[in-house]
């Protein structure tokens, strides 16, 4: 296969698949930590 | 009575109270099998496109390089449709009956897209550029506005980044690209109202009396579907993700609220 077509369709499907990936890794780490942060004990505070 | 606050009812009362820069509704992209189905097409489509890209028959005047057709008009065309989202968003956030949080975070995840599309345009126009002409770049009137295509939207997501309240932030986004938006035309056009080395618009390709075979014609509007079909996809992940980033970070205030309370009561 011609070098400059090479380059051209793995650059694409490359930089697509990581930028893919970058966001569901970003996603999935932010939901995993969801519950965590699910419930904040403001009124509880506000009692005191 | 609750004793807890969840960011649920946060964002709640954020719509309730008609605080435009509260989460807002989630979209019918947030997730599910709508987004599954829509990543199975992409994935079908973007796959259908490599196949039929590289197969295609070496031509008299470009050789091998012409089967970049299938690649380079579909991510110019996904970077035009992503500021176009971004756009349409923006306008909107600024509509005040339909203004929500969720079209600030629309517009911030279609530019970060339309980003990477069109840096993808200048590598693969300049990967083509130097098999066909010889050289990597030429100040020519498409490739210039691509790159300042490109400089204005970098601009704009560092923008988003500026510290400031969510609503300051969302209006003097939404009217960036407003502003920024106006080069999408400009390029597009760029090969018809300036004389320049770049060919003519792809599209122009179909009309009828053009000599471009059916095959490559074929390829390039099976790529033109592929990365729309990409494009929509990511946007769908994208603005769940951004969702999700809203929502930690009032999480984190929160928090940040009960422990200056706690140390307040100490005092």
């Amino acid at each position: 296969m011609d070098p400059y077509v090479a380059a051209g369709y793995g650059v694409t499907v490359v930089t697509l698949g990581a930028y893919a990936l970058r966001i569901l890794r970003r996603g999935r780490t932010l939901a995993r930590s969801a519950p965590e942060r699910a419930t904040v004990p403001l009124a509880r505070e506000e009692r005191r | 009575m609750t004793t807890e606050t969840s960011t649920s009812d946060i964002a709640e009362k954020d719509r309730s109270t008609g605080d435009p820069s509260g989460p807002g509704p989630i979209g019918p992209t947030s997730g599910g099998p709508l987004t599954l189905s829509l990543g199975l097409a992409a994935m079908v489509a973007l796959g259908a496109t490599l196949v039929l890209g590289l197969t295609l028959p070496a031509t008299v005047e470009q050789g091998d390089y012409s089967r970049l057709i299938a690649i380079h008009p579909g991510v110019a065309w996904a970077s035009y449709i992503a500021f176009g989202m971004t756009a349409l968003a923006s306008v909107l956030w600024l509509w005040p009956r339909t203004r929500s949080g969720h079209w600030d975070r629309v517009a911030g995840a279609s530019a970060e897209i339309g980003v990477v599309f069109t840096a993808l345009t200048l590598a693969t126009g300049s990967i083509w550029g130097r098999a066909t002409w010889g050289v990597w770049w030429v100040w020519d009137a498409r490739l210039t506005l691509s790159a300042l295509m490109l400089a204005l939207y970098l601009g704009y997501l560092a923008l988003r980044r500026v510290p400031a309240s969510p609503d300051v932030r969302a209006r003097r986004s939404a009217v960036t690209a407003l502003l920024a938006v106006t080069v999408v035309p400009l390029n597009h056009f760029a090969v018809t109202w300036w004389r320049t080395l770049h060919q003519g618009r792809s599209m122009a390709q179909i009309d009828p009396g053009n000599d471009l075979d059916g095959a490559f014609i074929g390829a390039m509007l099976l790529g033109l579907l592929a990365m729309t079909l990409v494009y929509a996809w990511l946007l769908a992940q994208r603005v769940r993700v951004a969702r999700l980033e809203d929502e930690a970070e009032e999480a984190t205030l929160a928090q940040a609220i009960v422990e200056r309370r706690r140390e307040a009561a100490v005092v």
